[in-house]
């Protein structure tokens, strides 16, 4: 390590490193079934690349199409769209960055 | 930013900064029960072995009020686990793992949260605030150190077999299944390289692609009477329901497939051949598990893997 941060615990034992830390958590939300959602997060603007994770929040039916909304990020928003026939359910979407 | 910390790499890339809230670990969740085992096999259909590719259902729980980051520790890395679905209820927050394999390899779930609801111990350490005087990260609280992230996605077709068909032209009551419908060998392998050993590494990705497959054999046979004919049909139907699955490989991560539900189904019919023939009689029927839906795959999107190292909080 030339430069960053490094933080050991209490045995000596390295537990965070800037070499490895490659993404930042910048938050998350819940889009409501067959609803459209835009979540702003004013942080974004400051952040070079944007990763969005995309899960059920109600259990995923075994005996029909259940369909996570379609997400996006423009500048410092996220949105989670049900058009186009998806977002069927509740979709919990989180938001990285770096 | 006026004041505080802020740490970037050589690409310019924010690695710490004290306006971003880190998410830091509050433990490993309490295991609740295996919902689902087994399914190595077709349900109602005899003579087959390991010819699905198994499956567990594990449900943990977390008492707390925010939206936790869950990650997987395998117990087994050669199998494929995938967060089903993760929901609040009773002031517990609820996750449902996918693990493939027909025995239980029962992983650990760890938890992220901001540190907000956390209570640190020890007095030393690296503490920010945001603005508000909310606080920000935690050097005492494990704060998540990302070790890689990417965009991952498994193939359409989730059978090691390749797509299943509807096929006429077999004997009537043909019920010898003839298409693999396991899924250990299906998936998309992206390069991750890692200071860190493969036993060592936890991941965060949901399991939200669905997929149903189907073959179906239809059977036919015409006999012949001294004054007519008489025709015979048989169907037999093998259909599997897949969730996307995912698992720490040698060097790489592996984006593929588990399987959750299947069914077979089976019906023979023959025409009467009317009076004047000896024989007759009426169709007969064997069915179990309903399929969800046509054959197709849904929700087929690349979404997020992120791989920790959980040595750090254990």
């Amino acid at each position: 390590m030339g430069y960053g941060i490094r933080l050991r615990n209490a045995a000596g034992a390295e537990f965070f490193n800037t070499d490895t830390i490659t993404w930042n958590y910048v938050g998350a939300f819940i889009a409501d079934a067959n609803t459209s959602w835009t979540q702003l997060f004013p942080i974004l603007g400051s952040l070079n690349e944007v990763l969005l994770q995309v899960s059920f929040v109600d259990s995923a039916p075994g005996n029909q199409e259940a369909l996570v909304h379609s997400v996006s990020r423009s500048g410092n928003m996220v949105t989670a769209s049900s058009l186009g026939g998806v977002g069927n359910v509740r979709s919990l979407v989180i938001v990285l960055g770096r | 930013m006026a004041y505080g910390i802020l740490v970037k790499n050589t690409s310019g890339h924010i690695l710490v900064s004290s306006e971003i809230e880190s998410l830091c670990c509050a433990g490993t969740a309490e295991y609740v029960v295996n919902l689902h085992t087994g399914l190595t096999d077709f349900p109602g259909y005899s003579g087959d072995v390991n010819t699905l590719s198994g499956r567990n259902v594990h449900r943990y729980r977390w008492f707390g009020a925010v939206t936790p980051l869950f990650f997987i520790r395998p117990a087994n890395y050669d199998l494929f686990h995938g967060i089903l679905n993760q929901w609040s209820s009773d002031g517990y927050q609820y996750v449902d793992i996918i693990q493939s394999g027909g025995a239980a390899a029962i992983p650990t779930i760890y938890v992220f949260v901001p540190p907000r609801v956390l209570t640190p111990s020890g007095n030393m350490g690296i503490r920010t605030q945001l603005a508000n005087g909310q606080v920000a990260f935690d050097s005492r609280l494990g704060p998540l150190a990302i070790h890689w992230a990417n965009s991952v996605i498994p193939q359409t077709v989730p059978c090691d077999g390749g797509q299943p068909t509807v096929q006429g032209g077999y004997a009537w009551n043909d019920t010898s299944l003839d298409h693999d419908f396991r899924c250990n060998n299906t998936y998309n392998s992206y390069p991750m390289t890692t200071p860190y050993a493969r036993e060592s590494l936890m991941f965060s990705t949901p399991s939200i692609a669905q997929a149903v497959y189907t073959r179906q054999k239809n059977g036919f046979k015409r006999s012949y009477g001294d004054y007519s004919s008489q025709d015979h049909w048989s169907t037999a139907v093998w259909w599997a329901m897949y969730h996307s699955a995912y698992r720490i490989g040698v060097g790489a991560f592996h984006a593929g497939w588990g399987v959750y539900a299947a069914g077979y189904y089976f019906t023979s019919a023959w025409e009467n051949p009317g009076w004047y023939e000896p024989s007759g009689g009426s169709g007969g029927s064997v069915q179990a598990g309903s399929r969800p839906y046509n054959d197709k795959t849904i929700n087929l999107v690349s979404n997020l893997a992120i791989v920790a190292n959980a040595d750090h909080y254990s």
